[in-house]
C-alpha cells in the first residue's frame, strides 16, 4: 500500500461523519429540550420527576427544581406538563436517532 | 380574569455589533436578528458604534485583525426591554428554548458550559484562574443585581489591564467573556451561583466552515477535519468569513422557509 493510498484513506475517515458524536450532540439537544419551566421554577423532566408526581396523594406540593429551589406546584398541572413535554422530546429523540443511524457516512 | 393592573414585563432581544476595516458585523447581526425575531417571535435591538480599540485572532485568516468588542456593559442601559436576551452577533437561534429562561430569571443568567463541537477548548482564563463564563448569551432582568453585574463589567473594562494580573489570565486582549466571569465571581461573594448560569451548554463551531446545511431539520457541518449531523438548535459560528457567506443566507432562508 503506498503513502498516498495510505493518506487517500485517511482523508476518507475523516471525512466520514461521527457517529458517537452525532449522538451524544443530539443527546444534549434533547436534554435542553426536557426542560419545563413552571410557576417560576424549572424542572428537567425525567423518569423520577414523571414518576414522583404520579404517585404523590395531594394535589398541592413543593418540588425542588433544577436550581435547587423549592418551587410550589399543582400536582396535576405540572404532571400534565411534564408528561407532554416528556412525550415530545422523546419522540422527536427516537425519530431523529433512527434517522442519524442512516446517515452515519456523508 | 386577566388582572389588568399587572403590567406584563417587555422582553427583547439585544445584539451588539460593532463593524471593523474587515468585518462587516451589522450583517452579520442582521442575519441573527432574522433568526431570533422568527424563533423566539420577539423584537430585536442591535446596538452598533462602540469604538473601544482591541485585537482578535481571526481564525480565517489566521491574522490579528481589529475588533471593536467593548461597550457591552452599556447592555444594562441600552436595552429597551424589562426582560433581556443579550446575544452575541455570532449566535444563530434555531430554537425557542431561551424563552423557558425569560420564565425563570432572577437577575441574570450567563452561558456557563460552551461545548465545541469540533475540538477540545480549555475553559479556565488561566492555568491558576477562574472557570471561564461565556458572554455569548446573557439573559437579564432590570434589577439592581443585574445592573450591579454590568456597572462592574463596565470598570473591569476600563481597568482591565489590572483584573489581568489579579485573577492570573493569559490572553493579553480583552474579552467580554472574562470581564463577566469576574464581575459574576466578586457580586456573589467570590463563590459560584448556580442560579446565575444557564442550565444547560451551548454549541460552538470554533474553526472555519467548509459548509454548513439544514436538511430535515439537521444540519450538515462539514470542516476541514470532520463532517458532523447535528440536530437542529441554537449554535454558535465563530467563522465570520462563513457568516457573511451566500451559504450563510441560503441557511437563514431554508431555517425561516421549513
Amino acid at each position: 500500500m503506498t503513502t498516498t493510498t495510505t493518506e487517500n484513506i485517511i482523508n476518507q475517515v475523516k471525512q466520514a461523519t461521527d457517529f458517537q458524536i452525532n449522538r451524544r450532540a443530539l443527546q444534549e439537544r434533547i436534554k435542553i429540550d426536557l426542560h419545563l419551566a413552571h410557576n417560576g421554577g424549572l424542572f428537567l423532566v425525567d423518569q423520577t420527576l414523571l414518576a414522583f408526581l404520579a404517585t404523590w396523594p395531594t394535589d398541592e406540593l413543593f418540588v425542588e427544581d433544577v436550581y435547587g429551589n423549592p418551587i410550589c406546584c399543582d400536582r396535576s398541572e405540572l404532571l400534565a406538563q411534564a408528561r407532554e413535554c416528556y412525550q415530545t422530546a422523546m419522540n422527536s429523540w427516537h425519530i431523529q436517532h433512527e434517522e442519524l443511524r442512516r446517515v452515519r457516512k456523508i | 380574569m386577566k388582572n389588568c393592573d399587572v403590567l406584563e414585563k417587555s422582553k427583547g432581544v439585544l445584539i451588539f455589533a460593532n463593524n471593523t476595516g474587515y468585518i462587516d458585523y451589522t450583517t452579520i447581526a442582521a442575519r441573527a436578528q432574522t433568526l431570533a425575531e422568527h424563533y423566539l417571535k420577539l423584537p430585536v435591538t442591535i446596538v452598533t458604534g462602540q469604538d473601544f480599540a482591541n485585537k482578535r485572532y481571526n481564525i480565517d485568516s489566521g491574522n490579528f485583525e481589529a475588533w471593536h468588542n467593548g461597550g457591552r456593559y452599556l447592555a444594562y442601559e441600552l436595552s429597551p426591554y424589562d426582560q433581556t436576551i443579550l446575544i452575541d452577533s455570532d449566535y444563530f437561534v434555531f430554537d425557542d428554548n431561551l424563552l423557558k429562561i425569560l420564565d425563570v430569571v432572577s437577575d441574570y443568567q450567563i452561558t456557563k458550559t460552551n461545548n465545541y463541537v469540533c475540538s477540545q477548548h480549555s475553559n479556565q482564563m488561566g492555568q491558576y484562574s477562574l472557570d471561564t463564563l461565556w458572554a455569548t448569551v446573557i439573559v437579564f432582568n432590570k434589577t439592581p443585581k443585574a445592573r450591579m453585574l454590568f456597572d462592574l463589567v463596565g470598570v473591569i473594562e476600563r481597568n482591565y489591564q489590572y483584573y489581568r494580573d489579579l485573577y492570573n489570565i493569559e490572553a493579553r486582549n480583552f474579552r467580554n467573556d472574562y470581564a463577566f466571569t469576574i464581575a459574576d465571581n466578586v457580586i456573589n461573594g467570590y463563590s459560584p451561583n448556580q442560579e446565575n448560569y444557564l442550565p444547560w451548554p451551548i454549541i460552538s463551531v470554533p474553526g472555519p466552515i467548509d459548509s454548513l446545511e439544514l436538511k430535515d431539520s439537521k444540519f450538515y457541518l462539514k470542516t476541514s477535519g470532520q463532517a458532523l449531523v447535528l440536530p437542529k438548535q441554537s449554535i454558535h459560528l465563530m467563522s465570520k468569513a462563513w457568516l457573511l457567506s451566500e451559504s450563510c443566507e441560503q441557511l437563514i432562508e431554508a431555517a425561516i422557509n421549513a
